[in-house]
């Protein structure tokens, strides 16, 4: 799949750039003590430049990276490398021109993330994801919920923090970026208007 | 420059130790089966067994401090605490102990046990395989096995690339500081700075992607033809390769005989 001829050069040395701004942003939200992961704007931002593809690959790397150090998140990557193809989607449907059509992205792309997510916690490890959101889950389920519903509300309740903020960052660096540049890569068209 | 160190670019690279100088694809093969083989086996005791067999060859291999510096957390919040999470809420029968909404049962118990124990062979295996496997070996085999090199340089370069980001981010956070941008406080300040150390960070590596496809370019990145290296591997032995396809000819049998099991 990945080779040089379907792939423009630029957006093959973008990819390392999009799984190591995932990571660095993340390792940078632990720094500043936020609660949230801050894990995927790499993700978006490949996607909405570069296409699906690189966004897929970018997702899959960063995945297979943080597992590393901690093995039990390879199950979620499948929901990073569908954040490529959102970053795609979105930026197709011009999501990225606006600051409140930010805010809606995050709340969209946090439903769908959590959708994803409850089931991989909830089945496969009881509700238990080792962050603290462990702390509402296990609160939650003490007060008598199911595995399901506590899992959903602790899991959309940092979502939804994590992806407006997510999607904030990537609407304010893709409008930063020069037009000189964005112009040389795929999805170029979708940023910038046509002079009459 | 030393001759014994010329010398040694002629050789096939080795280290020494008979486990990291596996062939990195027989490594990426026997931590799929051995990782994967308690998820077949379903027995807590077999998963905690491959669990210590995995700290074993560890300290076989020479890297146990580098291998334990990362799996002591999967054994502390996997181990210990989803352990407790499973025992107190998963469903059960025969309870042994029910205070609001925490039920311990018999079944809550093994249901714990055995899934820790998966979670844990699982995590060692992977472990195991990137703490003894050197990136560039793996990507080596790759291209070796027809792999492109545009791969190659994707996966060495993203570790590359967090190194260099991560040195900047530092760079640029201390700039905001002498600006007057507060990192410490409440949550608010803190999220606060979070942006004006992300948005440079993430502009200047996109705009340095030009300077580099340039400078790639004129050392031959896409040039149409044969790569050598300065480095290569020795040939996987004959022991190594029937050792590999024996353990996966055992794992292809157990899954039959689960699959089996399970139909019936």
């Amino acid at each position: 799949m990945i080779n040089s001829k379907n792939f423009t050069k630029l957006t093959i040395f973008l990819i390392p750039i999009g799984i190591a701004v995932n990571v660095v942003g993340g390792q940078l939200a632990v720094l500043l003590k936020l609660p949230v992961f801050l894990d995927a704007i790499g993700t978006f931002v490949v996607g909405a430049l570069c296409g699906w593809a690189p966004g897929v690959i970018v997702g899959l790397g960063c995945g297979l990276i943080n597992a590393i150090s901690l093995p039990t998140l390879l199950p979620y990557t499948i929901i990073g490398m569908l954040f490529g193809v959102l970053g795609n989607f979105l930026a197709k449907k011009g999501m990225f021109s606006a600051f409140w059509k930010a805010i809606v992205n995050g709340l969209g792309v946090a439903f769908i993330s959590t959708c994803m997510a409850v089931p991989i916690t909830a089945i496969l490890y009881g509700g238990f994801v080792g962050t603290g959101a462990s702390v509402i889950v296990t609160t939650l389920m003490t007060a008598g919920w199911g595995v399901l519903p506590a899992t959903f509300v602790s899991e959309l309740s940092t979502e939804l923090m994590d992806k407006i903020i997510s999607m904030i960052v990537v609407f304010l660096v893709l409008k930063a970026i020069p037009a000189r540049f964005v112009v040389k890569l795929p999805n170029g068209k979708y940023f910038l208007k046509e002079e009459k | 420059m030393d001759y014994g160190f010329i010398e040694k670019y002629n050789q096939p690279w080795t280290s020494g130790n008979p486990i990291r100088d596996l062939n990195p694809l027989s490594k990426l093969n026997l931590m799929i089966v051995l990782g994967l083989s308690p998820f077949v086996v379903q027995n807590y005791v077999y998963g905690f067994g491959m669990a210590l067999l995995f700290i074993i060859i560890s300290i076989l291999a020479g890297c146990f401090r580098s291998f334990f510096s990362l799996y002591w957390k999967v054994l502390l919040l996997f181990g210990f605490f989803l352990f407790l999470v499973k025992a107190a809420f998963s469903p059960g029968e025969h309870v042994i102990f029910q205070i609001w909404g925490i039920r311990v049962t018999y079944e809550s118990i093994f249901s714990g046990l055995n899934i820790v124990s998966l979670v844990l062979a699982f995590s060692g295996a992977f472990i195991l395989f990137v703490k003894t496997t050197p990136m560039d070996e793996f990507t080596y085999m790759l291209e070796q096995k027809g792999v492109s090199h545009v791969v190659s340089f994707i996966i060495l370069s993203s570790f590359q690339t967090i190194t260099d980001l991560g040195q900047n981010a530092k760079i640029i956070m201390e700039s905001q500081k002498a600006r007057g941008i507060e990192t410490e406080g409440n949550v608010f300040q803190r999220a606060k700075a979070y942006l004006p150390v992300i948005g440079p960070l993430i502009l200047n590596a996109i705009s340095s992607t030009e300077e580099k496809s340039i400078a790639m370019d004129a050392r031959a990145f896409s040039a149409p033809v044969k790569h050598t290296y300065l480095m290569e591997l020795p040939k996987p032995s004959i022991k190594e390769k029937i050792i590999v396809l024996g353990l996966d000819i055992i794992f292809v049998l157990l899954l039959i005989g689960r699959i089996v099991l399970w139909l019936l």
